[in-house]
């Protein structure tokens, strides 16, 4: 049976830490279980703690303005939920639902204060890779926005070409078939509705900007 | 001119209010200085990201290419400014490039010796890295905020024009990640 800082250490975020710098870290952390189907934290709640989950899977949703819920991202054995909440104490940006059993540590944000204020050098290295995960975020939602923007403007270009062929007002309306949808993993059918928009490349777009800025 | 940065240099600026004395005389021990003639690059969109930088005089332009979306301004900066922590964090390509609009003067804090004094887990780098999580959470909020607006406004599809101003909105508040 792994000790909680060994779990600790198996996930990237804590992964710099010595293996006393873990421990007593994990000292700090409150071990949480859930049952498939429960809730670790709702959208809208205060952020006050990280959770790593260290056994099991959970998932993120958010309703969308329709009523819709959207899954934008899945946590699995240890990857981190809610890591921003160290930072800052803005609501929960999405729902995290446990698919399987789960075990999660939690961390709370006055936990990583008092490393950071009393300057301890596990507070640089969280800080180092809780940095390389924001950055890759950021990265990601500026090449999203990007590639599709080069989409829409391939495909107003493709338009504007047939037009020119054509001189056919109609073709406006026609649009290049969608990409194909990434599948749902089995374990998540009959737990999330699939995207509310039959045009599959904007829902895809939408979970994957969600995914990235949560 | 010398190569070598004083901790004064760098204390005259607001960027490095954060920052405690022993903390920047750290900093400017592994800044190296270098002068640049109007025009140069100081760094360049899609090159491999080894350092960030600090202007200490002169200004700079920032710009971002993209195939079919044409070349966006992103501003300048100024002295003071910290720019390129982006891949001093996580070393990937140079999300844009750097130009001196007239003679500048640039300290440059390679990825080495910071990420040694990370695992160190100096003071200097703790707080340096506390700065660019901060920047970059509020940068993830500030997007999630906006695409919580693009979603109301169209939740069918995302308006294009929304898309662009978000484009322009994060990267302009981000060139100084680069």
């Amino acid at each position: 049976m792994a000790t909680d800082a060994t779990a600790l250490r198996a996930s990237p975020i804590f992964a710099d830490l010595s293996e006393q710098e873990a421990a007593s870290i994990a000292a700090s952390c409150t071990l949480r279980r859930y049952d498939p189907g429960m809730r670790l934290f709702d959208e809208g709640d205060a952020g006050k703690s990280l959770l790593v989950v260290t056994s099991g899977m959970a998932t993120l949703t958010r309703l969308t303005p329709a009523g819709h819920t959207m899954q934008i991202g899945r946590c699995r054995t240890g990857e981190v939920l809610g890591e921003m909440a160290l930072i800052d104490a803005a609501p929960r940006s999405a729902t995290a639902t446990a698919l399987t059993p789960l075990t999660a540590l939690e961390m709370k944000r006055a936990t990583f204060e008092q490393l950071l204020s009393a300057a301890s050098p596990a507070a640089s290295k969280i800080l180092h890779q809780l940095s390389l995960l924001l950055s890759t975020r950021l990265r990601a939602v500026i090449e999203r926005i990007e590639e599709e923007l080069m989409l829409e403007a391939e495909e107003e270009a493709i338009l504007s070409h047939e037009q020119t062929f054509h001189h056919d007002r109609t073709i406006r309306t026609s649009r290049p078939p969608p990409m194909p949808e990434r599948a749902m993993p089995s374990t998540l059918q009959g737990h999330v509705a699939a995207a509310p928009d039959d045009d599959s490349r904007h829902g895809e777009l939408w979970r994957v900007l969600w995914g990235v800025t949560r | 001119m010398s190569d070598i940065v004083s901790p004064a240099d760098l204390m005259a600026f607001h960027t490095f209010a954060a920052y405690r004395d022993d903390e920047l005389e750290v900093l400017a021990s592994i800044l190296v200085a270098r002068d640049y003639p109007a025009g140069a690059k100081v760094c360049e969109q899609g090159e491999e990201g080894v350092s960030c930088f600090v202007l200490l005089s002169g200004a700079l332009e920032v710009e971002r290419s993209i195939p079919d979306l044409g070349t966006r301004r992103l501003g300048s900066l100024l002295p003071g400014a910290i720019f390129g922590q982006l891949s001093l964090i996580d070393g990937l390509p140079r999300l844009a490039t750097c130009r001196a609009v007239g003679p500048c003067r640039v300290a440059e804090l390679e990825r080495g010796p910071f990420l040694q004094l990370c695992q160190e887990g100096s003071r200097f780098a703790t707080t340096f890295q506390l700065e660019v999580a901060r920047a970059l959470t509020r940068q993830l909020r500030q997007s999630n905020q906006t695409l919580s607006e693009i979603e109301e406004a169209g939740p069918e599809k995302p308006d294009s024009a929304a898309l662009t101003s978000w484009l322009d909105a994060l990267m302009t508040d981000s060139r100084r990640a680069v």
